[in-house]
């Protein structure tokens, strides 16, 4: 007894609580999405409790097992992960356009792409763990490809969202593991220029340029437009500028737009819980899941949205906080790897509702309804509980690869 | 120290990255909150209109001639239509395949589909992929949907099926693994059926099948000339993202396709959504003219019609202007801005004409358009993202239009009508209460139905025969000489000016000249009292009569009873009415003396029997000219509009045309004589003539008709006067037009047979006698001639029998 409470003693109970206030905000508004329009055997504002008592128990289970355990598990579980997204791609149901969905009973789905990024994040953390710091070219090559494989094959189904997450995390672990920042930037330029070469090549079509152009488009300086032309009596090219307004909000933007107009109407305190318009009156598209920040902003206002954007920032830093104190590169890696993947997961998604990135249809994690999302990043959270509660017993010389720390011990520089 | 670096600039990026969201919060909360809160309410609000239902056109005992009821209207929307029935299917993939030059042949009609549904259904179904190669990924998607939704497959299926069999080149068809006969003939059976249900559909609206689907493909028609005109406003290419936005716009706004139909295509439209997508039912206040009264006079009660292109054109422009005005920036919102989008705003919202808005467009409907039309309302909703109306924020209910009561006596104008109509003879007939001058009734022959008003009207307006004129008002030539009706006038103004006493006898020689002019009487008279001459109508006592009056005393007597203007019995600016052009403007009656005309003595003398000077008159105008004798001396002025809402319209009082007692009773006594034994409307079998039994008092009158180039035409006959003499209740005329005969011989045997209608001797509370052609061997002696006495007392009509 004596031990385990040993064992116990770094606990973070701080980063479970916080992802448990998120998730609880999450039920809130989701609950708010679906006032009077259940028609399903679940409510759900049900399932997403339950989705969050299904959690706690995972993580007690997964908590008590020792992290170092996990390595050994890395190679069959991303093997397993790789297999799953090839069999979705080839058997995969054909549902929102994307098969990344596995149909179980009782009208219930799983989105095996949500615990593919987890088995994404062991697999880098033990390969990292066990190469040593990427210090040469050659030494990202393995990390890429094993996070490109996956990502590509995500990106096949097509989820381009649940694809580009994983560049951040790749990045993020890679750099935390010691690749030179001068080659990661210069990756980034090569990438940057690349991507505005393309804009410009003849290999985009004219509507995808007008896609991005519509992105770059500021709606009300558009409509401040047309209504300039509208005030000087030229009807024509007003008529035009408003053609143009209205496929913007209507089909390139059509999402974002709707987004907009509920963050922005809500003001700074917003139109209280279950009444903003917006959303009551089903303008907002996705609402319950890849959109529900913007609920939140119309509902709550600039108060709740700020809140819930900057406990999610307290969140990660938790998460980096405990990385800190790692001094495991597993250990190390692995909340590097979990922290990158929500705090990405999480700046895109309130990127995108708030016009600030490109559609992508991504959750955010702990607030969007959907099992598949909240348990994977409940389970992520388990993994950090994992590390900063076990971190001592793995400094206590349990070693789980036998050969004893592989390389330059990184933490032990910080032995005070 | 270094790891632990590179863990806080990652932390530095996320706070970076998050502060960006946040700044972005910043933005659209508080920079552009305004603007999105705009946008919301604009995205969730909708202004809809209401129609208010039109006032109704009463007769005087209220018998409706024009009513406002609910009617099942159907409508149609290509949008539903295309995506959802075979027929559409097939029309919406053949317009697709119709922009690929190898199928530019094809005009994809529904009719066209419906004569040949094999070729058509071969045609979209038995093209490849690779067929499609050369249009837009959009157009080709779309093609796809609907011949997934032809083959009756889920999505699922249809992706599936296609990506599982042999290649792009296999046509279409072969996705389902059926034999192509049965694919084909499974399509062609859906086509069938759909053809049934139009059938059934056109029948709720008393049309053939034939019809429906022609109008279906003049709205298809419609909506692509439609979609053409936006495309190129925008310069859009075919096939491209906008077009779609552009056709969900306009192919998902309901057409009318036919007004009236019966309910049970409410039912049919409901519960076969599959076959009738695209046809809608729904109930609107429409016009109608119940069918008992709905062919009295159409032209004089009018009908509606859609809005003039003017109008529709002009409420465009007031919109562009609004929104130029709500466009300005803030600092040129001045007063006057602000009033004048305000005075838009609410002209668009109310009082503009909508499209498909019933407007008046001839007789009364088109008069009484401003009282009749009532005030559109309005509800300012809130809906959700489908369009369905959730809250009402604020609303302004319709304003239901005022109804018009008309003096008019239903029954009576039918009668009259009736009369007319059964002899063919163009003329009019109008009865007027002789108190006060209301208008009992108006028929003018030829008159046209309803039905052909509403579907012949450009053939009306070409008719040789002139039917869209009212002739108790209007005439189509020159307007008609009252003839020896006059005669009236030229006694009064000789009693008043005691030029002659009652008994004065002047001879006459069948013929008078003067000058140069020979003027002739009908017959060789003798010497002539007053009275017996005015029964006779004897022309040669007028001339020499008229001779000593003189012409002034004679234009006086004429306007002092109400000759020489018009009645105004439907002038709008009398009637303190806008002025709409309307079927209603009489002709200008007035008295044109020149001063040669004045020197002369022929044309007194022709004067005195009403031609020259006074050849300008309307049956209306001579009916109302009778009442003083009618009514104790009394002018009155002719109204048709008794009560508009519930105020009384405008109307002149009738007021003493200052004759004497002893004019009134002579010239009264006078026309009783006329219709008696040896007057010009005496009894005479051969003519089916015998008007004592209804105490009919009046004078007859043929008048001669000057054609533009000189020469006579057939005269006009004329019949006016009192019915019943001694209990006035009516004052009559009675016009035929270019008869070529007498007005005692036309024109009173056609008064005789309007009294032998039931509903004229129940208005004149009178007993049926039987037709004077009874005895054919000769004319009946009538026992009342021998009782006949001067003081003009009251017989019973009974004694007859």
């Amino acid at each position: 007894m004596r031990r385990r409470k040993e064992r116990f003693e770094e606990f973070d109970w701080h980063v479970l609580a916080v992802a448990l206030v998120l998730s609880l905000i999450g039920c809130v508004f989701v609950w708010s999405t679906t006032i009077g329009q259940e028609t399903g055997r679940f409510p759900l504002v049900a399932r997403q409790v339950a989705y969050i008592g299904v959690s706690m128990p995972l993580i007690a289970v997964l908590v008590r097992v020792p992290y170092p355990s996990l390595a050994r598990m890395s190679v069959p579980a991303y093997g397993i992960a790789l297999l799953t997204l090839v069999a979705l791609l080839v058997w995969g149901a054909a549902r929102r356009e994307t098969r990344g969905w596995v149909q179980l009973p009782l009208g219930f789905s799983l989105q095996p792409a949500e615990f593919t990024k987890l088995a994404v994040i062991l697999m880098l953390a033990a390969y990292l763990r066990f190469r040593g710091p990427p210090t040469r070219w050659r030494d990202l090559v393995g990390p890429f490809v094993l996070a490109g494989i996956p990502m590509a094959l995500i990106a096949k189904q097509p989820d381009l969202g649940g694809a580009i997450t994983l560049v951040p995390v790749l990045i993020a672990m890679v750099l935390v593991a010691g690749a030179p920042i001068a080659r990661l930037l210069s990756l980034f330029l090569i990438v940057a220029v690349v991507g505005v070469g393309f804009y410009y090549s003849p290999f985009i079509k004219d509507y995808q340029r007008g896609r991005i152009d519509a992105f770059f488009e500021s709606i009300p300086e558009k409509t401040a437009e047309a209504q300039a032309y509208r005030a000087a009596g030229d009807h024509k090219n007003a008529r035009k500028a408003e053609q143009e307004l209205s496929v913007i909000k209507r089909q390139s933007n059509f999402q974002v737009y709707h987004a907009m107009i509920s963050i922005g109407s809500g003001g700074l305190t917003g139109q209280k819980i279950g009444k903003g318009k917006h959303n009551r009156l089903g303008f907002l598209p996705e609402r319950h899941n890849d959109f529900i920040f913007a609920v939140i902003g119309e509902e709550w206002g600039f108060v709740g949205s700020s809140i819930v954007l900057w406990l999610s920032y307290l969140l990660i830093t938790l998460i980096f906080l405990i990385a800190g104190r790692t001094r495991d590169a597993f250990g190390r890696l692995l909340c590097v790897g979990v922290g990158t993947w929500l705090g990405a997961q999480t700046f895109i998604n309130t990127g995108v509702a708030t016009g600030l990135l490109p559609v992508t249809g991504l959750t955010l994690p702990f607030l969007s309804a959907g099992g598949s999302s909240m348990v994977a990043s409940f389970l992520g959270v388990a993994v950090v509980l994992n590390v900063g509660a076990h971190r001592v017993t793995a400094l206590d010389g349990y070693s789980f690869d036998r050969g004893g720390f592989a390389y330059g011990e990184p933490t032990g520089r910080r032995r005070r | 120290m270094q790891v632990s670096g590179r863990l806080r600039l990652l932390m530095i990026v996320f706070a970076g990255a998050f502060a960006a969201v946040e700044a972005r919060l910043v933005h659209l909360q508080f920079r552009t909150r305004e603007f999105w809160q705009k946008e919301a309410l604009e995205a969730r609000t909708d202004v809809r209109t209401v129609n208010a239902a039109r006032g109704d056109l009463l007769d005087c005992w209220g018998r409706p001639l024009a009513v406002s009821r609910p009617q099942h209207t159907l409508s149609f929307a290509y949008g539903p239509f295309r995506q959802n029935t075979p027929i559409g299917q097939i029309r919406a993939a053949s317009r697709i395949l119709g922009l690929l030059p190898a199928y530019r042949d094809g005009s994809p009609s529904v009719a066209g589909i419906l004569a040949s549904p094999l070729e058509w259904s071969r045609l979209v179904l038995e093209r490849s992929e690779s067929d499609l190669a050369a249009l837009p990924s959009q157009l080709r998607r779309d093609f796809g949907f609907y011949v997934r939704r032809l083959l009756g497959l889920s999505e699922t299926q249809y992706t599936k099926a296609k990506n599982e069999r042999g290649g792009p080149n296999l046509p279409l068809f072969t996705i389902t693994g059926e034999d192509r006969d049965a694919v084909l003939a499974r399509v062609v059976d859906a086509v069938v059926a759909q053809r049934a249900a139009l059938a059934e559909l056109a029948r709720t609206a008393e049309q053939t099948e034939d019809v429906l689907v022609a109008r279906v493909d003049e709205e298809i028609t419609t909506l692509e000339g439609e979609v053409q005109r936006a495309l190129d406003l925008g310069g859009i290419q075919p096939g491209a993202k906008q077009e779609a936005l552009i056709r969900r716009d306009l192919e998902y706004r309901a057409r009318e396709l036919f007004r009236d139909v019966e309910f049970s295509a409410v039912f049919a439209v409901n519960l076969a959504p599959d076959v009738y997508a695209g046809f809608e039912v729904h109930d609107e206040e429409r016009r109608f003219y119940p069918p008992e009264t709905e062919d009295i006079c159409p032209i004089l009660i009018g009908k509606v019609n859609d809005p003039p292109e003017f109008l529709v054109k002009q409420t465009e422009e007031r919109r562009a202007r609004l929104l130029q005005l709500q466009s300005l920036p803030p600092e040129q919102m001045d007063q006057d801005t602000v009033l004048e989008i305000d005075r838009l705003r609410s002209m668009i919202r109310e009082t503009d004409y909508l499209p498909d808005e019933e407007m008046g467009g001839l007789g009364l409907e088109a008069l009484l358009e401003s009282q009749l039309r009532g005030k559109r309302g309005w509800r300012y909703v809130e809906t959700d993202s489908s369009g369905q109306d959730q809250t009402l924020l604020s609303s302004e209910p319709p304003l239901r239009g005022a109804n018009v009561r008309l003096t008019l006596d239903s029954r009576l104008q039918a009668a009259a009508e009736r009369v007319l109509a059964k002899k063919n003879w163009p003329g009019a007939i109008v009865l007027i209460d002789p108190t006060d001058g209301a208008i009992r009734a108006m028929a003018t022959w030829p008159c046209p139905t309803r039905k052909q008003l509403r579907e012949d009207y450009a053939e009306l307006t070409k008719d040789p025969r002139a039917p869209l004129f009212h002739r108790v008002y209007q005439s189509p030539k020159n307007p008609p000489a009252p003839g020896s009706v006059f005669k009236i006038v030229t006694t009064a103004a000789a009693l008043e000016a005691h030029t002659i006493g009652t008994g004065h006898v002047f001879e006459c020689e069948r013929s008078i000249t003067r000058g140069r002019t020979t003027l002739n009487c009908l017959f060789h008279h003798g010497p002539l009292p007053l009275d017996v001459a005015f029964q006779k109508s004897c022309n040669v006592y007028y001339y020499k009569l008229g001779e000593a009056v003189g012409i002034e005393p004679i234009v006086a007597m004429a306007k002092r009873l109400g000759m020489g203007r018009s009645t105004g019995f439907g002038d709008p600016k009398f009637l303190e009415l806008p002025d709409p052009s309307t079927s209603l403007r009489e002709i200008d009656c007035a008295i044109r003396l020149t001063s040669t005309e004045k020197k002369s003595i022929t044309n007194t003398m022709r004067s005195a029997i009403g031609q020259a000077t006074f050849d300008d008159t309307t049956p209306l105008q001579i009916a109302a000219m009778i009442a003083p004798f009618a009514n104790g001396g009394n002018v009155v002025r002719p109204y048709l509009i008794d009560i508009i809402g519930d105020t009384k319209a405008p109307r002149e009082a009738p007021k003493s045309a200052g004759l004497s007692r002893s004019t009134i009773d002579t010239i009264a006594h006078a026309m009783t004589l006329v219709c008696e034994q040896g007057g010009t409307a005496g009894p005479d079998p051969n003519e089916l003539r015998d008007l004592r039994p209804y105490r009919v008092s009046g004078k007859t009158g043929t008048a001669q008709v000057a054609k533009s180039d000189g020469t006579l035409d057939k005269t006009h006959a004329w019949f006016a006067g009192i019915v019943p003499h001694d209990a006035p209740k009516l004052l009559f005329a009675v016009f035929l037009e270019n008869i070529g005969e007498h007005g005692g011989d036309v024109a009173a045997p056609l008064f005789n047979r309007l009294l032998e209608q039931p509903e004229m001797l129940e208005f004149l509370d009178m007993d049926p006698v039987a037709p004077p052609a009874d005895p054919p061997n000769g004319p009946k002696k009538s026992p009342s001639k021998d009782s006949k006495s001067k003081s003009g007392a009251p017989r019973d009509p009974r004694k007859e029998r």
